[in-house]
């Protein structure tokens, strides 16, 4: 068996650890002589880019698991849940916050996703610890998916030209989880405060969905910016 | 100082000396009287904006629209008419304009057929009119106008006959050329365009009287309103109007109920924004112009920070709709009433009030209605002279005359013809008296807009009290219709209206919506505005007919609809020639086609239509109206959906390496995967797929498979429902297997195939194509959810989350080997059709499957996405020493194509298990998706065509895709045809072109030859049967 280490990269170009258990960017020069982008000098920070009154950037990295289950199952998940990470069982089109920073959002009947902040591979493990021996259903998403998130005044006016979410208050609350679509690309929608919300979209396209909502939050900053329209 | 009659003569030298696009507006010399200005209005003559029309400085004001702009500086000539090229002035101040039609900007940014009614003044505004060789004034296509005897409606149909051929390439050309509107810019549009969602309690459609009145209503409720309207300046003909509205001025109420409204949180309230479009389930389309009166180019599209959008598209979604949309008056046909100077008289006194702009010193009214009075008196108030009211009732007049004083009073009265070549100068009257005027109002009623009501297929009726169509039948969900669009065409009975929708609206949502929700208070709606009640008496009068005799009588013509020339002979010799339902005369003379849909026309053209065939009006029906209300730009439809962002791009986790290595990429559905790697020294494309083929079965190669789709399958009832799925056995399958899967349709048909690992008892791993992924996914989603409920199975896509790789070749083995952590990679340990969960690299998990598309012993490695980078540098460094080859898409097909397995090219939807060979895997032990329709006996013809190989018997010549199989000695015609060719390739390891295809009785005949046809290309050749698999036929490499 060969010495090797692989480093880790999300779809925005963050180089952010190597062979899963380490968060060492410096790897051990004997292990491998394979050139990562970081050896390169072309690492890349995270992502973040202020537009005007919004700001919009890479989420750091982030366990996603999908927890499906027989409706008999779902009392049982919700209480595994509360003990292991204090999480609420929230309704469909909601969310709830737990210890560990977990996120527990419901899509469907019988389907919830399940999000912490982690750069650990293999996340389904540590959902499937919490769980205990409650019968459930678990694939980890992790690596499917790429969180960007968006904070900031005009964060309203962006995302009405981007999604057919109606955003008000009484339709849209805090924690608000719901599917969508952005400029043909699935995603899920998360609103995380009055003025901040999370996009979950397929890592493979979120280049072209950071393109989509960086040139609407121009357009609206240019918008503002100018005395005919503003006024 | 010159006299403005000098002024005008200077202008008329300008316009012939200068050229129309070489100037600026703020370089062109000055032609700027603003004679016809008698007052404010509503516009702001502190400011003063230039801009030009035809390369001519004029000047206007900020508040103006072009056309009160060029009718302040005296500019009545405006365009030229669509097939006669008759000199045309505006018409209207709105939306329904006909014949003030202009291009506006310059170079990509020119804008044809922009009607100059609504369109916003800005600084620099540079306009041309259109429709015109030579200048505007002398037009040598109004020559036109001399044969207007030989062009009545559907002459085209009958004169250019012969010779047949000539009608495409010189008739249609030619006569396409003559007549038209505006020219494109034939250059990319560099403005941005966004496309929005909106939502609303209730959508208010108009901010006239009514609109605003219910905006205000159901404000106060708490609701939450969405008050949309076309205009910049909001209130309708409130801004027109000099009437008091709860004792203020009429304009002054509607600016005070447009701050209260913009105030309001719960209240959005857009102008500049036209709702054309009601579509299913409550959805409305509405474009909100955001830039377009802007002075500076706003946008560039291939700029990210390029601007501000220039046009929001938005689609809103509301609970409940009112469209208080209003009316649009109409004219009445009499000879010669197509002259500038000719307006329709609501506008006329549009244009005093609201922008201090008389169209005519010495204007002249006809009227069959109490509203062309109205005309007449605001005028005479705003100190414009009339000289004559021609009321086509033999009635009293409605208002207190006195104002009119020296005007001539008629009644009963018609207008006979019109005089004036470039602009009217003079009326004569049916009696004879001629009356001098350069203006002429018409009032022949207003007709309700009821186009969006009649967008789900609702039918207006007619009121003959109104003599006009109301909105009937069936309205689009959730809408009401108030005010003007509804028929109630006073000012005091609208504002009601507009209250009492609103109220009733909220009253219906509620009664209607869900439980709980925001509050709405009802009790808060308060009361509606007051205003007199004006008179509104009318008496239908359609036209008048021309008293010409001998030669003069052919080219007397009274004009129904001026945008497309249609006259009302037009319309009776439509009759006479059999057309006598209202769509077919429209489609026959092309009344109400065009940008304006015959919104002045349509109501007159229906009555000259009806009176030919003896019917009554409402007997004669309408046509449709269909989306759009006013014309979208199609940039406003594609948004951002144009260029490189037409679509989203997928990126597999080696893209970057693959850019490094100067790959070649083809778009795969929204991927872009790697064609192939050009190496230095290789000129064409097939160097390349050569190489790597013959490195691949040489050595190893390595291929980014992560775009093929990947389903997470769990649950106790897994392998049942994948026995359900499949048409062949799933539930059979031992953990730690891997096995070919194909899935039929409902009907039959095969759908699509791809391997299934089972990694545990209750977990699967599905492959799909690439292509069907999503499809694939939805169709199990269908199944999971309605079909079989009761299963315990769960479903997620996965395909993002791992990147695969296929390792295929002799040394693939010895590669991944040095890779893993620890496996026994020995073939008794881990044989062909193996799959296992595993580390590498040091720790990261994987999935390793052992399975071949290429026919080579392979593999495909997956690790989770953040990984995928890496492996692909990994596996091509660790395999240096290999002889390692990264191969693309192309080498892929051509090695499936050796080794004889089906893709998308035999997967066609139109094929069966039986086709492909693979009638077997159709399991008789259980049921499945497509397993009855598949015994159907036209699917289970042993004469259908089936999947087999060809070589072409010359090995030097090359095969065709799509080519059709015909026996020797036969003629190749569809009857004699025998199959087709699916799939080919040059085979770099046979040293010869190869095919895929299907033949009748294909498997029988191996070894015969049969033509390949391909009267496409002219080519045909001489190709023998064989088998589909070309290369190690027996699969001893995969197993080895």
């Amino acid at each position: 068996v060969a010495e090797h280490s692989l480093f880790a990269r999300s779809a925005l170009g963050t180089t952010y650890g190597t062979t899963g258990n380490s968060m060492d960017v410096s790897r051990d020069a004997s292990a491998s002589t394979v050139q990562s982008p970081a050896d390169n000098g072309s690492q890349h920070a995270r992502y973040q880019e202020t537009i005007g009154q919004i700001t919009l950037a890479e989420c750091e990295p982030t366990a996603l698991v999908t927890i499906a289950f027989q409706a008999s199952q779902a009392e049982s998940i919700a209480g595994a849940l509360q003990g292991a990470c204090k999480l609420d069982w929230p309704t469909v089109g909601l969310s709830t916050t737990g210890a560990h920073n977990t996120r527990l959002m419901a899509l469907q009947a019988d389907q919830y996703w399940l999000s912490w902040p982690s750069d650990q591979p293999a996340a389904d493990r540590t959902a499937g610890q919490w769980l205990g021996d409650v019968r459930a259903y678990l694939t980890d998403q992790s690596d499917g998916w790429a969180s960007l998130e968006m904070w900031g005044e005009s964060c309203q006016s962006v995302l009405e030209r981007l999604c057919a979410v109606d955003l008000d208050e009484a339709q849209c609350p805090v924690n608000t989880a719901v599917r969508t679509t952005i400029e043909h690309t699935g995603a899920l929608l998360i609103r995380l405060g009055q003025q901040r919300y999370r996009f979950i979209t397929p890592q493979s396209s979120v280049q072209s969905l950071r393109h989509a909502i960086q040139s609407v939050a121009h357009h609206i900053d240019n918008e503002l910016a100018t005395p005919a329209l503003s006024g | 100082m010159n006299a403005p009659g000098d002024a005008r003569q200077g202008a008329a030298k300008i316009r012939q000396e200068v050229s129309e696009n070489s100037i600026s507006a703020n370089d062109a010399p000055v032609f700027n009287t603003q004679t016809q200005r008698v007052g404010r209005g509503l516009i702001d003559t502190t400011r003063t904006l230039n801009f030009t029309f035809n390369g001519t400085r004029f000047q206007g004001h900020p508040g103006d629209t072009l056309a009160s702009a060029l009718l302040a500086n005296g500019q009545r000539l405006v365009g030229r008419s669509f097939k006669y090229h008759r000199p045309r002035g505006i018409f209207s101040a709105g939306v329904e304009e006909p014949n003030a039609l202009v291009e506006i900007g310059t170079g990509a940014r020119r804008d044809p057929n922009t009607r100059a009614t609504v369109a916003e003044l800005y600084d620099g505004l540079s306009a041309r009119s259109q429709n015109h060789r030579g200048s505007l004034k002398h037009d040598l296509m109004a020559i036109n106008d001399l044969a207007a005897p030989l062009l009545a409606a559907g002459f085209y149909y009958k004169t250019f006959m012969w010779p047949k051929s000539f009608w495409e390439k010189i008739y249609e050309p030619a006569i396409r050329h003559s007549a038209g509107l505006g020219r494109l810019s034939m250059k990319e549009d560099p403005a941005a365009y966004d496309k929005g969602f909106l939502f609303a309690d209730l959508l208010i459609i108009g901010a006239g009287p009514t609109g605003l009145a219910a905006a205000l209503a159901a404000a106060r409720t708490g609701a939450r309103v969405l008050l949309a309207d076309e205009d910049f300046h909001l209130g309708g003909r409130l801004t027109m109007e000099r009437a008091d509205i709860d004792g203020q001025a009429c304009a002054l109420w509607a600016a005070d109920a447009v701050s209260e409204l913009q105030a309001l949180p719960n209240v959005r309230v857009m102008n500049r924004t036209s709702v054309f479009g009601a579509y299913d389930h409550g959805v409305y389309g509405a474009l909100e112009r955001v830039t377009d009166h802007l002075s500076e180019p706003t946008i560039d599209a291939t700029e990210t920070d390029g601007g501000c959008a220039r046009q929001v598209l938005w689609r809103i979604r509301a609970q409940r709709t009112l469209l208080c949309a209003g009316a649009t008056e109409r004219h009445i046909a009499f000879p010669d009433n197509d002259r500038p100077g000719i307006m329709l008289a609501g506008a006329v006194r549009g244009y005093v009030n609201r922008y201090g702009v008389t169209p005519g010193h010495r204007t002249a009214v006809f009227t069959n209605n109490d509203d062309g009075w109205r005309t007449a008196t605001d005028l005479a108030h705003a100190g414009v002279e009339i000289t004559a009211v021609i009321d086509a009732r033999d009635t009293a007049p409605p208002i207190d005359a006195s104002l009119l004083q020296g005007a001539l009073l008629v009644r009963g009265g018609r207008v006979q013809t019109t005089r004036g070549r470039h602009g009217l100068v003079g009326i004569t009257l049916s009696d004879g008296r001629s009356v001098p005027a350069d203006c002429l109002a018409v009032a022949g009623g207003w007709s309700p807009n009821v186009h969006l009501s009649c967008h789900q297929r609702g039918r207006p009726e007619w009121r003959d009290d109104i003599a006009a169509f109301v909105p009937g039948g069936a309205l689009p969900v959730g809408m009401q219709v108030a005010g003007a669009s509804n028929g109630t065409l006073t000012l005091g009975a609208c504002l009601q209206a507009g209250h009492d929708a609103a109220r009733n609206a909220l009253q219906d949502w509620l009664e209607t919506r869900p439980a709980g929700g925001q509050h709405i208070a009802l009790e808060s709606i308060g009361t509606a505005p007051q205003a007199d009640e004006e008179p509104s008496q009318l008496e239908a009068f359609w036209q008048v007919p021309s008293q010409a005799t001998g030669m003069k009588a052919a080219w007397s013509r009274s004009w129904v609809d001026l945008q497309n020339d249609v006259t009302t002979k037009d319309i009776t010799l439509a009759h006479q020639e059999g057309f006598s339902a209202s769509e077919h005369v429209k489609r026959y003379t092309t009344l109400g086609m065009a940008t304006d849909q015959g919104k002045t026309s349509n109501v007159l053209g229906l009555a000259i239509l009806a009176d030919a065939t003896g019917r009554t009006i409402s007997q004669t029906g309408t046509t449709i109206f269909r989306p759009p209300w006013t014309p979208v730009p199609i940039g406003a439809f594609a948004g951002a959906s144009r260029g490189s962002t037409f679509r989203p791009v997928r990126k597999t986790p080696s893209h970057d390496w693959a850019a490094e290595n100067d790959a070649v990429f083809v778009e795969v559905g929204a991927w872009l995967r790697a064609q192939w790697f050009p190496k230095p020294g290789e000129t064409h494309w097939r160097q390349s797929v050569d190489r790597e083929v013959n490195q691949t079965r040489s050595a190893v190669g390595v291929c980014d498979v992560t775009t093929l789709g990947k389903i997470d399958v769990q649950g106790a009832d897994a392998a049942a429902f994948l026995d359900r799925i499949y048409c062949n056995t799933f539930s059979t399958l031992k953990p730690g297997r891997v096995r070919y899967g194909l899935m039929l349709r409902e009907d039959g048909f095969v759908m699509d195939d791809g391997t299934t690992a089972r990694m545990g008892d209750e977990h699967f791993v599905m492959t799909t194509t690439t292509a069907n992924a999503a499809g694939v996914f939805r169709h199990m989603e269908f199944c999971r959810q309605c079909l079989w409920p009761e299963l315990d199975v769960h479903l997620v896509s996965t395909t993002e989350a791992w990147a695969q790789y296929a390792i295929a070749g002799p040394h693939s083995r010895e590669l991944v080997a040095r890779i893993v952590d620890d496996l026994d990679m020995s073939n008794e340990a881990f044989p062909f059709m193996a799959c296992s969960e595993l580390t590498i690299a040091g720790g990261v998990p994987a999935r390793l499957f052992r399975i071949s598309f290429s026919g080579e012993l392979a593999y495909e490695l997956a690790v989770p996405t953040r990984y995928g980078d890496a492996l692909m540098r990994l596996l091509m460094h660790e395999g240096e020493s290999l002889g390692v080859v990264a191969y693309g898409t192309e080498a892929l097909g051509v090695m499936r194509i050796e080794k004889g397995h089906a893709a998308g090219n035999e997967l066609t939807g139109q094929t069966t298990a039986l086709d492909l060979g693979l009638g077997r895997m159709v399991s008789q032990k259980k049921d499945c998706i497509g397993n009855v329709l598949s015994h159907r006996p036209g699917l289970i013809d042993p004469h259908r065509p089936r999947l087999v190989g060809f070589k072409p018997v010359d090995r030097d010549h090359r095969l065709r895709a799509g080519a059709h199989f015909v026996s020797a000695a036969k003629a190749v015609t569809t009857a004699n045809d025998e199959g087709w060719m699916s799939s080919v390739a040059w085979s770099p390891t046979l040293g010869h072109s190869i095919g895929l295809g299907f033949l009748i009785d294909g498997a029988e005949r191996i070894g015969e030859t049969v033509r390949a046809c391909d009267p496409l290309r002219a080519e045909e050749i001489e190709v023998e049967i064989c088998s589909p698999h070309f290369v190690d036929p027996e699969g001893e490499r995969l197993r080895g």
